[in-house]
């Protein structure tokens, strides 16, 4: 069972069609178009009618709670019989054990700075930079955000005059949505919690001054749309690109095959950099059912499923990023996937460097007990976007919010290996 | 043998037994059709409604997360919800304050355009077929296209706002604009209550308003005298029909705002739907901070302080039973202990259970013993 556009549903049936073709073992679609609450609300009701799907995509905290209801299969055996499951990149692994893991990421995705090439040729600006070496400063990126943000009479929001209520382009949008906060509050040096997982940390100096700076964005520099607050429905990246209303935008790696399909003149870069340059490693994961008659064949088909030979278009078209090691270091291997029009140039250093170099799970993929941490976790993040209130206050208030709900974090003894 | 006389004595009176009898065998044949009739009716009810909510209300005495076995807890998970969730409270009142404010104003507009309708107008069906018409637009369709006019930076409101030099508003995207906004969303659908009113309106005798201009009565005494008293059955009517329907918002949570701005948005069938169904928590999990129970897995409690929404909920383990004054007041802070230190020194009883790796034992999910 899994979620997406139509496009990757198209992708998948073909992807199992050719499994079916070659191994003789037959299998059955489940498609959901959303992503969020009917997914988990179909997989619980086929959990609760004892039909779960034999493999399935999860969310990272529906993924750890069905692992520790006993309903997903333990991996970790398995790895020595099929080599290629212990060899994907080290963040992409969920234990829920020291000794059990669930599964991988279905595919790995990072957070990149998109811009508009064309917004930046008519403001005579260089193009971000691609490698985290070169990242700018927080204050450079303030200002060529505030360079690019334009209301109707062409003035910048540092001019005198500038109409807030006019503004015909803003300079950046997305540093919300999709854990975006979470990798500057970690590249600034803090965290939302220590790294056991036991105590909040979201309060430390580090971590206000990241999120002081995102709510600046909004409310002081005036250099982006207000944020949507999390989950609702509105714009997107390839919608604000492709109509001019923003510049740059903070998103995850899967934008790339809609603002492919909408042949929108994109380029990326990297985050800029507090303390330094990082960005977030995130994805539901693909878990296999532990009630499934077939293990073995259950098994195989998660590595046909998980191989870019077998679903070619979906790595191609830039939606997926591949789980082996790999496909990030050998230069075969890597342009297997990229060296097509639908990967701009710097995709390499700003994406396949970057992943393994300067980026962290997220949180929902590392905390225990997040289905009820972020009941609260999300909502103070909305009150930081809205701007009534400074960001050390609401994190200050959150503590006490949080602490109770702390229960430990998830091991990874792949990432300590 | 009967004479020719007797006969004619008994024939009426076998006529009227046999009259009976056919009247008596319709009237169990009807009553019989009608059963069956109704029987799809009933089994659906049966089936679907009743069979549901008798489960619902054995459900919510246990503790029972989806793919696990449930267990018995009483009222805890009743009490859990009254002293221990804050976003309870937190969602009864924003379906209160939707309710509150939907409920009226979709009335008062539907009515006053249903009287507006009611009357000899040119384009008369024209009128009713737009005014109608957004009521059959699916609630999906109309929560992603008001999300787009609600957008702050980019949407039709602002826009219209801005060219008349008024203030512009955050819409659904701030806690304190976000109930009204969908208030105002609700109104564009108040169609199906105007064409009942407007049933309504056309079943009043028009000699009762010859009557009253006979009697020198102008409109307002029409309405007040005749119209108001006439309607009130069908006021009554779309009066709770309302009230139910605004009680049960869901699709706007669902589809436009996902119970936020800082759940500002958390209607109670949302958050409902979100527990029960998208966190798979049928029955809460005990022991958990505001619950008093004494099932838990780990045989201890956790005591209901009272807590108002927001606020900090307090929590100190002790053995089973222990719900003792003494232990309420030696409760401070829910934090699992840093490793060599407790924050509280628990006077009652003992530390939060805690694993190897610093994990609280008592909130982590049951492993469940595959079979």
């Amino acid at each position: 069972m899994y979620w997406g556009s139509s496009y990757e549903d198209r992708a998948v049936r073909d992807m199992l069609r050719t499994y079916t073709e070659e191994s003789g073992s037959p299998t059955a679609p489940m498609f959901t178009p959303g992503s969020k609450d009917q997914y988990n609300t179909k997989m619980n009701v086929l959990v609760a009618a004892g039909e779960a799907p034999d493999v399935s995509y999860a969310h990272a905290y529906m993924a750890y709670s069905m692992a520790e209801r006993g309903l997903t299969l333990n991996l970790l055996p398995s790895f020595d019989k099929y080599p290629q499951l212990a060899d994907r990149l080290p963040g992409t692994y969920y234990f829920w054990d020291d000794d059990k893991c669930l599964g991988t990421e279905t595919g790995p995705t990072i957070n990149c700075l998109y811009y508009r090439r064309g917004a930046f040729d008519e403001a005579g600006l260089q193009y971000p930079p691609a490698t985290a070496e070169d990242a700018w400063s927080w204050e450079e990126f303030v200002e060529h955000a505030d360079r690019l943000t334009i209301d109707r009479n062409g003035r910048h929001p540092s001019e005198d005059g500038f109409d807030s209520d006019g503004v015909e382009q803003y300079g950046v949008s997305g540093f919300f949505d999709n854990f975006s906060w979470y990798a500057f509050v970690r590249s600034n040096g803090g965290d939302l919690v220590n790294e056991d997982g036991t105590e909040y940390t979201l309060d430390s100096p580090e971590a206000i001054e990241a999120l002081q700076h995102l709510q600046d964005l909004v409310h002081k520099h005036r250099v982006s749309p207000f944020p949507r607050p999390g989950g609702s429905s509105g714009t997107n990246t390839s919608t604000d690109l492709r109509t001019r209303r923003v510049a740059m935008a903070f998103d995850g790696t899967w934008a790339m095959l809609n603002l492919n399909e909408e042949d929108i003149d994109y380029g990326i870069g990297v985050h800029p950099r507090h303390q330094e340059s990082l960005t977030v490693q995130q994805s539901g994961c693909t878990l296999i059912n532990a009630r499934t008659p077939t293990p073995d064949e259950a098994i195989e088909f998660y590595l046909f499923f998980n191989d870019p030979t077998n679903v070619t278009e979906l790595f191609t078209s830039g939606l997926w990023m591949p789980l082996e090691r790999k496909y990030y270091v050998n230069e075969e291997d890597i342009r297997f996937w990229t060296d097509n029009e639908n990967h701009p140039p710097e995709f390499r250093t700003a994406v396949i460097d970057y992943i393994q170099t300067n980026s962290v799970t997220t949180y929902g993929q590392r905390l225990r007990n997040m289905a009820r941490i972020r009941d609260v976790l999300e909502p103070a993040i909305e009150v930081i976007q809205q701007g009534r209130e400074s960001a050390e206050a609401v994190c200050r208030n959150l503590r006490d919010q949080i602490e109770p709900l702390l229960a430990g974090a998830y091991p990874n003894p792949m990432e300590a290996a | 043998m009967t004479s020719v006389d007797e006969q004619a004595v008994l024939r009426p009176r076998s006529d009227a037994a046999e009259s009976q009898l056919s009247r008596r065998r319709r009237q169990h044949w009807e009553a019989r059709t009608g059963v069956i009739m109704a029987l799809p009716v009933i089994i659906g009810l049966a089936v679907f409604m009743i069979g549901p909510m008798v489960a619902s209300l054995v459900i919510s005495f246990t503790d029972w997360q989806i793919g696990t076995d449930a267990k018995f807890v009483g009222l805890g998970n009743y009490s859990f919800l009254v002293g221990g969730d804050p976003l309870f409270w937190k969602s009864l009142w924003v379906t209160l304050y939707y309710t509150l404010c939907a409920v009226p104003l979709v009335l008062v507009v539907g009515f006053a355009v249903a009287l507006l309708l009611n009357t000899k107008v040119k384009g008369q069906g024209l009128f009713r077929t737009a005014f109608y018409l957004p009521s059959l637009v699916p609630i999906v369709v109309s929560a992603v296209l008001w999300n787009w006019m609600f957008n702050p930076d980019f949407g039709l409101f602002n826009e219209i706002l801005k060219s008349v030099g008024l203030p512009t508003s955050l819409w659904t995207f701030d806690e304190r604009t976000v109930v009204p906004s969908l208030v105002i969303m609700a109104m564009w659908g108040f169609g199906n209550i105007m064409v009942i009113f407007l049933a309504g309106l056309q079943d009043v005798p028009t000699h009762l308003y010859e009557a009253i201009a006979l009697d020198g009565g102008n409109r307002w005494h029409a309405f007040r005298n005749i119209t108001l008293p006439l309607m009130t059955p069908i006021i009554f009517y779309n009066l709770i029909t309302s009230l139910i329907a605004s009680i049960q918002t869901f699709e706007q949570a669902y589809v436009m705002t996902h119970g936020g701005p800082n759940n500002g948005s958390l209607f109670i069938v949302y958050y409902l739907y979100r527990t029960a169904f998208t966190n798979g928590m049928m029955g809460i999990r005990p022991p958990w901070p505001g619950l008093c129970s004494s099932s838990s897995a780990s045989s201890r409690c956790c005591c209901s302080g009272g807590h108002a929404a927001g606020s900090t909920t307090a929590w100190e383990a002790h053995d089973e039973g222990e719900c003792s004054p003494a232990a309420e007041e030696s409760r401070g802070d829910l934090r699992p202990p840093r490793p060599g230190s407790h924050p509280h020194p628990p006077a009652t009883g003992v530390a939060p259970p805690q694993l190897g790796d610093g994990r609280r034992a008592d909130l982590l999910e049951p492993t469940r013993v595959d079979p």
